[in-house]
C-alpha cells in the first residue's frame, strides 16, 4: 500500500510531468483558461498516453528496437495518431464532449506532454503494466498541473496584470515560480 | 526581395514572437543549460522546420490537409530521431536528455505553429520556417549564455567569471528567463507602436499645417 502511495506521490508531485520534467509546459496557456478545460484536457491526455504507451511498448518489444533511440520517432507519431483516433471516437460517441474540446483539438492532438510521458514510460525499460500505470499517473500529474495553473490563472484577471507582463510573460513567470516550488528551491543560495 | 522582407517582418510581429517563445518553452528550457547544447538543438530545430515544410508544402496538390500534416509531423519526428542519434553517438552534447528534448520538440507548439498552409507557396513556407527556426535559435542561445554564465561562470566551456548560482541551471530558472524575454518583447513592441503613432501624428500635423 505504501509503495502505491509512493508511486502516486512520485508521478504526480515529485516528478510532475509539467513542472519538473517540463513536458507540455508549452501548452499551459492553451489548457488552463478554466478548471473545466484543464480537467477535460487532463482526462483526454490520460486516455491517449495510456493507449499510446501500450502500443509503443508492444511495438518496441515485437521489433526488439531500442526504445531510447526509436522512441524519439515513434512516440510523437503514435501519440498523434492515437489522439486523432480518440477525437474521432469522441466526436461520434460523445458529441457534447467533442463540442467542449473543439477549441483545443489541435493543441490536444499534437501535445508535447503526451509525447514526453509516452517516451519516458517506454524508456524506463519496465513491464507493460508498469509502463501504462506510470503513464496514467504522470498524465494525472499533468492534469493536476493544468488545474493548479487554471485556478491561479482564474485569480489573475488580465486587467490586473502590468502591461509589460500581460499574457504569455505572466504564464512563463508563474510557471517558473511553481516549478521552483516543485523542485523545493534546490540550488538556491541566500 | 520584397516578399522575403515581408515574411521576415511578419515573423517579427509581437504575436509571432510571443507564440515562438511560448511554443518552444519546453525545448528551450531543457536545451539551454549551456550554449553548446542550445546551438546544436537550434540547428536541429532549424533543419527540422525547413525540411518538413519543404517536403510537406507541395503535397497540397495531391492530398488533403490531414495528409500534409501527417507527412509534416512524421518528418519532424524523423529529423528529431536523426539529430538525437547523431548527437548521442558523437557525444556532441553532454546531455542524457537530448533524445527526450528532441521528442518533445517534434510535438511542440513551435513545430505546430509552422504547419504549411494550403495557400502558401513552397518557398514562402520554407523561408518562414527558416525565420522561425532562427528566432528560436536567437532566444535559445541568449538564454543559454545567461544561464551558463550565472550557473557556472563559463561561456562555451571557458571560464569568464567566478560566479556560481546553481539555481540558474534548473529548468524553473529557464522558464522565468523566457518569461523575462517575453516581457521584453512586449515592452519593445509597445515602444515601437508608440513611436509609430507619434510619427503618424506628426505627419498628419505637418499635412494640416501645409494645407
Amino acid at each position: 500500500m505504501s509503495e502505491l502511495f509512493s508511486l502516486i506521490f512520485t508521478a504526480i508531485i515529485a516528478e510532475n510531468a509539467v513542472f519538473v520534467s517540463m513536458c507540455g509546459v508549452d501548452r499551459l496557456r492553451d489548457f488552463s483558461d478554466s478548471p473545466r478545460h484543464a480537467a477535460l484536457s487532463g482526462a483526454f491526455l490520460t486516455l491517449v498516453s495510456s493507449i499510446s504507451v501500450s502500443l509503443l511498448w508492444v511495438l518496441m518489444t515485437v521489433i526488439k528496437a531500442d526504445a531510447a533511440v526509436y522512441g524519439v520517432l515513434a512516440a510523437p507519431i503514435i501519440s498523434v495518431a492515437v489522439s486523432v483516433g480518440a477525437v474521432a471516437l469522441i466526436k461520434k460517441a460523445l458529441p457534447a464532449l467533442y463540442r467542449g474540446l473543439k477549441p483545443y483539438l489541435t493543441a490536444l492532438t499534437v501535445n508535447s506532454a503526451a509525447v514526453g510521458i509516452v517516451y519516458a514510460a517506454v524508456g524506463f525499460d519496465i513491464g507493460l503494466t508498469e509502463s501504462v500505470v506510470f503513464a496514467a499517473l504522470s498524465s494525472l500529474g499533468t492534469m493536476f498541473a493544468y488545474l493548479v495553473f487554471a485556478v491561479i490563472w482564474d485569480g489573475i484577471p488580465a486587467s490586473r496584470q502590468a502591461a509589460a507582463i500581460r499574457g504569455i510573460p505572466t504564464v512563463l513567470l508563474a510557471a517558473g515560480l511553481i516549478a521552483m516550488v516543485f523542485s523545493g528551491f534546490s540550488g538556491m543560495r541566500i | 526581395m520584397k516578399k522575403v522582407l515581408e515574411i521576415c517582418m511578419s515573423a517579427l510581429s509581437r504575436e509571432r514572437l510571443l507564440s515562438a517563445v511560448m511554443g518552444s518553452a519546453a525545448t528551450a528550457v531543457l536545451a539551454t543549460v549551456n550554449v553548446k547544447a542550445a546551438l546544436f538543438t537550434s540547428a536541429a530545430v532549424l533543419v527540422m522546420l525547413t525540411l518538413a515544410a519543404a517536403a510537406a508544402a507541395p503535397l497540397y496538390k495531391i492530398t488533403a490537409k490531414a495528409g500534409v500534416e501527417a507527412v509534416y509531423f512524421t518528418l519532424c519526428a524523423a529529423v528529431a530521431m536523426c539529430a538525437a542519434t547523431v548527437y548521442t553517438h558523437f557525444d556532441i552534447i553532454a546531455s542524457d536528455s537530448i533524445a527526450k528534448i528532441m521528442a518533445l520538440t517534434a510535438a511542440s507548439g513551435l513545430v505546430l505553429s509552422r504547419v504549411p498552409k494550403s495557400d502558401e507557396h513552397v518557398a514562402e513556407a520554407v523561408l518562414d520556417s527558416a525565420v522561425t527556426g532562427a528566432l528560436f535559435a536567437a532566444v535559445a542561445v541568449s538564454v543559454a549564455a545567461m544561464r551558463e554564465l550565472l550557473a557556472f561562470g563559463t561561456l562555451m566551456g571557458h571560464t569568464v567569471a567566478h560566479v556560481s548560482l546553481p539555481i540558474a541551471a534548473k529548468p524553473a530558472f529557464g522558464l522565468m528567463m523566457l518569461g523575462a524575454y517575453a516581457a521584453l518583447i512586449n515592452v519593445i513592441c509597445v515602444i515601437v507602436r508608440a513611436l509609430r503613432m507619434k510619427k503618424i501624428k506628426r505627419e498628419e500635423e505637418v499635412t494640416v499645417i501645409d494645407e
